[in-house]
Protein backbone atom coordinates (compact mmCIF):
# COMPACT_ATOMS: atom_id res chain seq x y z
CA UNK A 1 0.00 0.00 0.00
CA UNK A 2 1.12 3.51 -0.74
CA UNK A 3 0.87 6.72 1.26
CA UNK A 4 2.06 10.23 0.53
CA UNK A 5 4.11 12.16 3.07
CA UNK A 6 4.00 15.94 2.70
CA UNK A 7 6.46 18.33 4.30
CA UNK A 8 5.61 21.99 4.96
CA UNK A 9 7.55 25.18 5.52
CA UNK A 10 10.90 24.72 7.31
CA UNK A 11 10.41 20.95 7.44
CA UNK A 12 10.16 21.00 3.65
CA UNK A 13 13.32 23.04 3.46
CA UNK A 14 15.11 20.53 5.71
CA UNK A 15 13.82 17.58 3.70
CA UNK A 16 14.74 19.16 0.38
CA UNK A 17 11.46 17.89 -1.08
CA UNK A 18 7.81 18.86 -0.71
CA UNK A 19 6.46 15.32 -0.64
CA UNK A 20 7.27 11.69 -1.28
CA UNK A 21 5.21 8.63 -2.07
CA UNK A 22 6.07 5.70 0.15
CA UNK A 23 5.34 2.00 -0.20
CA UNK A 24 4.45 0.37 3.11
CA UNK A 25 5.31 -3.31 3.35
CA UNK A 26 4.13 -3.72 6.93
CA UNK A 27 1.44 -2.20 9.17
CA UNK A 28 2.49 1.29 10.09
CA UNK A 29 1.05 4.22 11.97
CA UNK A 30 1.29 7.81 10.78
CA UNK A 31 3.59 8.50 13.72
CA UNK A 32 5.91 5.62 12.74
CA UNK A 33 5.91 6.83 9.15
CA UNK A 34 7.35 10.16 10.28
CA UNK A 35 9.95 8.51 12.52
CA UNK A 36 11.03 6.28 9.64
CA UNK A 37 11.32 9.30 7.34
CA UNK A 38 13.51 11.05 9.90
CA UNK A 39 15.88 8.08 10.10
CA UNK A 40 15.93 7.56 6.35
CA UNK A 41 16.72 11.18 5.52
CA UNK A 42 19.07 11.86 8.43
CA UNK A 43 20.00 15.43 9.28
CA UNK A 44 18.92 18.17 8.86
CA UNK A 45 15.42 16.67 8.56
CA UNK A 46 15.97 14.26 11.42
CA UNK A 47 16.69 16.99 13.93
CA UNK A 48 13.65 18.93 12.75
CA UNK A 49 11.35 15.96 13.25
CA UNK A 50 12.81 14.27 16.31
CA UNK A 51 13.79 15.68 19.67
CA UNK A 52 16.72 14.64 21.82
CA UNK A 53 14.68 11.68 23.07
CA UNK A 54 14.34 10.44 19.46
CA UNK A 55 10.58 10.90 19.47
CA UNK A 56 8.68 13.35 17.23
CA UNK A 57 8.69 16.93 18.45
CA UNK A 58 5.32 17.79 19.96
CA UNK A 59 5.38 21.19 18.32
CA UNK A 60 4.93 19.67 14.89
CA UNK A 61 1.41 19.22 13.64
CA UNK A 62 0.65 15.76 12.29
CA UNK A 63 -2.19 15.71 9.82
CA UNK A 64 -3.71 12.66 8.15
CA UNK A 65 -5.79 13.67 5.16
CA UNK A 66 -7.60 16.69 6.61
CA UNK A 67 -7.62 15.78 10.30
CA UNK A 68 -5.15 16.75 13.03
CA UNK A 69 -3.75 13.64 14.77
CA UNK A 70 -2.08 13.56 18.21
CA UNK A 71 1.46 12.25 18.43
CA UNK A 72 0.53 10.07 21.40
CA UNK A 73 -2.45 8.44 19.68
CA UNK A 74 -1.14 6.00 17.02
CA UNK A 75 -3.07 6.38 13.77
CA UNK A 76 -2.94 3.15 11.71
CA UNK A 77 -2.53 3.78 8.00
CA UNK A 78 -4.73 1.86 5.57
CA UNK A 79 -3.12 3.04 2.34
CA UNK A 80 -3.94 5.99 0.17
CA UNK A 81 -3.65 8.56 2.95
CA UNK A 82 -1.94 11.91 2.74
CA UNK A 83 0.18 12.47 5.83
CA UNK A 84 1.42 16.02 6.44
CA UNK A 85 4.00 17.31 8.89
CA UNK A 86 3.63 20.99 9.61
CA UNK A 87 5.95 23.05 11.81
CA UNK A 88 4.71 26.13 13.66
CA UNK A 89 5.08 29.23 11.51
CA UNK A 90 4.55 32.86 12.40
CA UNK A 91 4.46 36.38 11.02
CA UNK A 92 8.05 37.05 10.08
CA UNK A 93 10.48 39.59 11.42
CA UNK A 94 8.34 42.60 10.69
CA UNK A 95 5.06 40.89 11.59
CA UNK B 1 -19.14 45.76 21.24
CA UNK B 2 -22.06 48.16 20.85
CA UNK B 3 -23.28 49.00 17.33
CA UNK B 4 -22.98 52.67 16.39
CA UNK B 5 -25.16 54.55 13.93
CA UNK B 6 -23.54 55.58 10.64
CA UNK B 7 -23.25 59.16 9.46
CA UNK B 8 -24.45 59.98 5.94
CA UNK B 9 -20.82 60.16 4.80
CA UNK B 10 -20.15 56.69 6.21
CA UNK B 11 -23.25 55.27 4.56
CA UNK B 12 -21.81 56.43 1.26
CA UNK B 13 -18.32 55.06 1.90
CA UNK B 14 -19.48 51.58 2.89
CA UNK B 15 -22.43 51.34 0.53
CA UNK B 16 -21.08 48.47 -1.58
CA UNK B 17 -20.34 46.20 1.37
CA UNK B 18 -23.69 46.90 2.98
CA UNK B 19 -25.17 45.20 -0.09
CA UNK B 20 -23.62 41.90 1.10
CA UNK B 21 -26.42 39.52 2.16
CA UNK B 22 -26.55 38.90 5.93
CA UNK B 23 -24.36 41.98 6.53
CA UNK B 24 -26.18 45.18 5.55
CA UNK B 25 -26.23 48.46 7.44
CA UNK B 26 -26.65 46.50 10.67
CA UNK B 27 -23.32 44.71 10.08
CA UNK B 28 -21.65 48.02 9.27
CA UNK B 29 -22.90 49.53 12.51
CA UNK B 30 -21.41 46.57 14.38
CA UNK B 31 -18.05 47.18 12.69
CA UNK B 32 -18.18 50.86 13.59
CA UNK B 33 -18.75 49.92 17.22
CA UNK B 34 -15.93 47.36 17.23
CA UNK B 35 -12.30 47.49 18.22
CA UNK B 36 -9.42 45.26 17.11
CA UNK B 37 -5.88 44.82 18.41
CA UNK B 38 -3.34 43.94 15.70
CA UNK B 39 -0.06 42.62 17.00
CA UNK B 40 2.59 44.01 14.62
CA UNK B 41 1.71 45.93 11.48
CA UNK B 42 4.27 44.59 9.02
CA UNK B 43 3.71 42.26 6.07
CA UNK B 44 0.80 40.50 7.73
CA UNK B 45 -0.57 42.93 10.26
CA UNK B 46 -0.22 45.94 7.96
CA UNK B 47 -2.55 44.39 5.42
CA UNK B 48 -4.96 43.23 8.13
CA UNK B 49 -5.02 46.81 9.42
CA UNK B 50 -5.47 48.22 5.91
CA UNK B 51 -8.46 46.00 5.16
CA UNK B 52 -10.09 46.55 8.55
CA UNK B 53 -9.60 50.30 8.25
CA UNK B 54 -11.11 50.27 4.77
CA UNK B 55 -14.01 48.16 6.03
CA UNK B 56 -14.74 50.66 8.78
CA UNK B 57 -13.82 48.93 12.03
CA UNK B 58 -14.28 51.79 14.48
CA UNK B 59 -11.08 51.46 16.48
CA UNK B 60 -7.78 49.83 15.57
CA UNK B 61 -5.01 49.37 18.10
CA UNK B 62 -1.65 48.72 16.42
CA UNK B 63 1.21 47.38 18.53
CA UNK B 64 4.63 47.37 16.91
CA UNK B 65 8.03 48.58 18.08
CA UNK B 66 10.93 49.69 15.92
CA UNK B 67 11.66 51.71 12.81
CA UNK B 68 11.24 50.99 9.12
CA UNK B 69 14.19 49.25 7.43
CA UNK B 70 14.77 48.63 3.74
CA UNK B 71 14.02 44.90 3.91
CA UNK B 72 10.49 45.69 5.20
CA UNK B 73 9.49 47.29 1.93
CA UNK B 74 8.86 44.15 -0.16
CA UNK B 75 5.74 43.34 1.90
CA UNK B 76 4.95 46.00 4.50
CA UNK B 77 2.63 48.12 2.44
CA UNK B 78 1.96 50.67 5.17
CA UNK B 79 5.67 51.57 5.15
CA UNK B 80 7.30 53.83 2.57
CA UNK B 81 10.81 54.69 1.37
CA UNK B 82 10.31 58.15 2.83
CA UNK B 83 9.66 56.51 6.18
CA UNK B 84 12.94 54.61 6.37
CA UNK B 85 14.44 55.00 9.83
CA UNK B 86 11.17 56.29 11.28
CA UNK B 87 8.62 54.60 13.53
CA UNK B 88 6.75 51.74 11.87
CA UNK B 89 3.60 52.22 13.87
CA UNK B 90 3.47 55.98 13.24
CA UNK B 91 3.90 55.35 9.52
CA UNK B 92 1.07 52.83 9.68
CA UNK B 93 -1.17 55.23 11.58
CA UNK B 94 -0.55 58.01 9.08
CA UNK B 95 -1.29 55.82 6.07
CA UNK B 96 -4.42 54.34 7.61
CA UNK B 97 -5.63 57.79 8.56
CA UNK B 98 -5.31 58.86 4.93
CA UNK B 99 -7.29 55.80 3.88
CA UNK B 100 -10.08 56.26 6.41
CA UNK B 101 -10.26 59.41 8.54
CA UNK B 102 -13.55 58.25 10.08
CA UNK B 103 -11.98 55.64 12.38
CA UNK B 104 -9.86 55.83 15.52
CA UNK B 105 -6.31 54.48 15.15
CA UNK B 106 -4.19 53.97 18.25
CA UNK B 107 -0.46 53.57 17.64
CA UNK B 108 1.39 51.68 20.37
CA UNK B 109 5.16 51.75 19.72
CA UNK B 110 5.70 48.51 21.63
CA UNK B 111 5.55 44.85 20.83
CA UNK B 112 3.28 42.67 22.93
CA UNK B 113 4.97 41.80 26.21
CA UNK B 114 4.15 40.71 29.74
CA UNK B 115 3.68 44.32 30.81
CA UNK B 116 1.20 45.45 28.16
CA UNK B 117 -0.57 42.28 26.96
CA UNK B 118 -3.44 42.17 29.46
CA UNK B 119 -4.21 45.87 29.08
CA UNK B 120 -4.10 45.91 25.28
CA UNK B 121 -6.19 42.77 24.90
CA UNK B 122 -8.62 44.17 27.47
CA UNK B 123 -9.17 47.32 25.36
CA UNK B 124 -10.58 45.52 22.32
CA UNK B 125 -13.26 43.13 21.10
CA UNK B 126 -10.97 40.94 18.99
CA UNK B 127 -7.26 40.26 18.50
CA UNK B 128 -5.40 39.52 15.27
CA UNK B 129 -2.06 37.85 15.89
CA UNK B 130 0.58 38.61 13.25
CA UNK B 131 3.67 38.54 15.48
CA UNK B 132 6.97 36.97 14.44
CA UNK B 133 7.97 35.60 17.82
CA UNK B 134 6.20 32.73 19.48
CA UNK B 135 6.69 34.34 22.89
CA UNK B 136 4.40 37.13 21.70
CA UNK B 137 1.97 34.72 20.11
CA UNK B 138 1.64 32.59 23.21
CA UNK B 139 1.24 35.68 25.35
CA UNK B 140 -1.58 36.99 23.18
CA UNK B 141 -3.18 33.56 23.14
CA UNK B 142 -3.01 33.33 26.92
CA UNK B 143 -4.57 36.76 27.40
CA UNK B 144 -7.24 36.21 24.74
CA UNK B 145 -8.28 32.96 26.42
CA UNK B 146 -8.16 34.47 29.90
CA UNK B 147 -10.29 37.45 28.82
CA UNK B 148 -12.53 35.40 26.53
CA UNK B 149 -11.65 37.45 23.44
CA UNK B 150 -11.69 35.89 19.95
CA UNK B 151 -8.29 35.69 18.28
CA UNK B 152 -7.43 35.32 14.60
CA UNK B 153 -4.02 33.69 14.17
CA UNK B 154 -2.25 34.28 10.84
CA UNK B 155 1.15 32.97 9.72
CA UNK B 156 3.19 32.42 6.57
CA UNK B 157 6.40 30.90 5.25
CA UNK B 158 7.73 31.12 1.70
CA UNK B 159 4.66 30.44 -0.48
CA UNK B 160 2.69 28.82 2.32
CA UNK B 161 0.31 30.31 4.83
CA UNK B 162 -2.01 29.18 7.58
CA UNK B 163 -4.83 30.72 9.56
CA UNK B 164 -7.26 29.73 12.26
CA UNK B 165 -9.78 31.56 14.41
CA UNK B 166 -9.86 30.89 18.12
CA UNK B 167 -12.99 31.22 20.20
CA UNK B 168 -11.84 30.68 23.81
CA UNK B 169 -13.45 27.72 25.52
CA UNK B 170 -14.99 26.54 22.28
CA UNK B 171 -12.16 25.92 19.83
CA UNK B 172 -8.54 24.82 20.21
CA UNK B 173 -6.25 27.64 21.27
CA UNK B 174 -2.73 28.20 19.97
CA UNK B 175 -1.26 26.16 22.81
CA UNK B 176 -3.53 23.23 21.94
CA UNK B 177 -1.84 23.15 18.53
CA UNK B 178 1.70 23.96 19.70
CA UNK B 179 2.15 23.00 23.37
CA UNK B 180 5.56 24.64 23.81
CA UNK B 181 7.73 27.29 22.24
CA UNK B 182 9.14 25.91 18.97
CA UNK B 183 12.89 25.38 19.23
CA UNK B 184 13.53 25.40 15.49
CA UNK B 185 11.71 28.52 14.33
CA UNK B 186 13.79 31.10 12.50
CA UNK B 187 12.30 34.57 12.55
CA UNK B 188 13.76 35.53 9.17
CA UNK B 189 12.61 33.46 6.23
CA UNK B 190 11.73 33.62 2.54
CA UNK B 191 8.42 35.27 1.74
CA UNK B 192 6.67 37.39 -0.86
CA UNK B 193 4.47 40.30 0.14
CA UNK B 194 1.68 38.71 -1.89
CA UNK B 195 1.80 35.67 0.41
CA UNK B 196 1.62 37.67 3.64
CA UNK B 197 -1.01 39.84 1.98
CA UNK B 198 -3.11 36.83 1.02
CA UNK B 199 -3.30 35.40 4.52
CA UNK B 200 -3.74 38.90 5.93
CA UNK B 201 -6.83 39.45 3.77
CA UNK B 202 -8.18 36.11 4.96
CA UNK B 203 -7.49 37.21 8.52
CA UNK B 204 -9.28 40.52 8.02
CA UNK B 205 -12.27 38.68 6.61
CA UNK B 206 -12.29 36.37 9.61
CA UNK B 207 -12.26 39.38 11.93
CA UNK B 208 -15.18 40.98 10.07
CA UNK B 209 -17.13 37.71 10.25
CA UNK B 210 -16.56 37.22 13.97
CA UNK B 211 -17.39 40.84 14.81
CA UNK B 212 -20.62 40.87 12.83
CA UNK B 213 -21.81 37.25 12.92
CA UNK B 214 -21.43 36.89 9.16
CA UNK B 215 -20.78 33.42 7.69
CA UNK B 216 -18.78 30.66 9.39
CA UNK B 217 -15.39 31.61 10.84
CA UNK B 218 -12.54 29.08 10.86
CA UNK B 219 -13.59 27.72 14.24
CA UNK B 220 -12.04 24.25 14.77
CA UNK B 221 -10.30 24.46 11.41
CA UNK B 222 -6.79 25.39 10.36
CA UNK B 223 -6.71 26.60 6.77
CA UNK B 224 -3.50 25.62 4.99
CA UNK B 225 -2.72 27.60 1.84
CA UNK B 226 -0.05 26.46 -0.61
CA UNK B 227 0.27 29.30 -3.08
CA UNK B 228 2.84 27.37 -5.13
CA UNK B 229 0.19 24.82 -6.14
CA UNK B 230 -2.84 26.95 -5.21
CA UNK B 231 -4.07 24.11 -3.05
CA UNK B 232 -6.09 25.21 -0.02
CA UNK B 233 -6.97 22.66 2.69
CA UNK B 234 -9.20 22.97 5.75
CA UNK B 235 -7.78 20.75 8.48
CA UNK B 236 -10.00 19.89 11.42
CA UNK B 237 -8.21 20.62 14.69
CA UNK B 238 -9.31 19.79 18.21
CA UNK B 239 -8.76 20.96 21.78
CA UNK B 240 -6.31 19.24 24.11
CA UNK B 241 -7.83 18.36 27.44
CA UNK B 242 -4.42 18.84 29.05
CA UNK B 243 -3.75 22.23 27.43
CA UNK B 244 -2.11 24.45 30.03
CA UNK B 245 -3.98 27.51 28.72
CA UNK B 246 -7.51 26.41 27.89
CA UNK B 247 -7.67 22.76 29.00
CA UNK B 248 -10.34 21.54 31.34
Amino acid sequence: MKVTLHYWAQVKQAAGIACEELELNAPCSAQELVEQAAERHGDPLRSFLLGEDNTPRRNLLLIVDDVHVRWNEPFPLQGGEEVTVLPPISGGLGG
Amino acid sequence: MKPEKLSDAEKGIYEWQTWVPDFGVEGQEKLKGSSVLISRCGGLGGVVAYELAAAGVGRLVLAHAGNVVASDLNRQILMTHAGLGKSRVESAKRRLGELNPHIDIVAVPENINETNAARLVGEVDLVVDCAPLFEERFLLNREAVRQNKPLVDCAMYELEAQITTISPGRTPCLSCLYPTNPEKWKREFPVFGAVSGTVACLGAMEAIKVLTGLGQPLYDFLLLCDLRSMRFRRVRVSRRADCTICGT
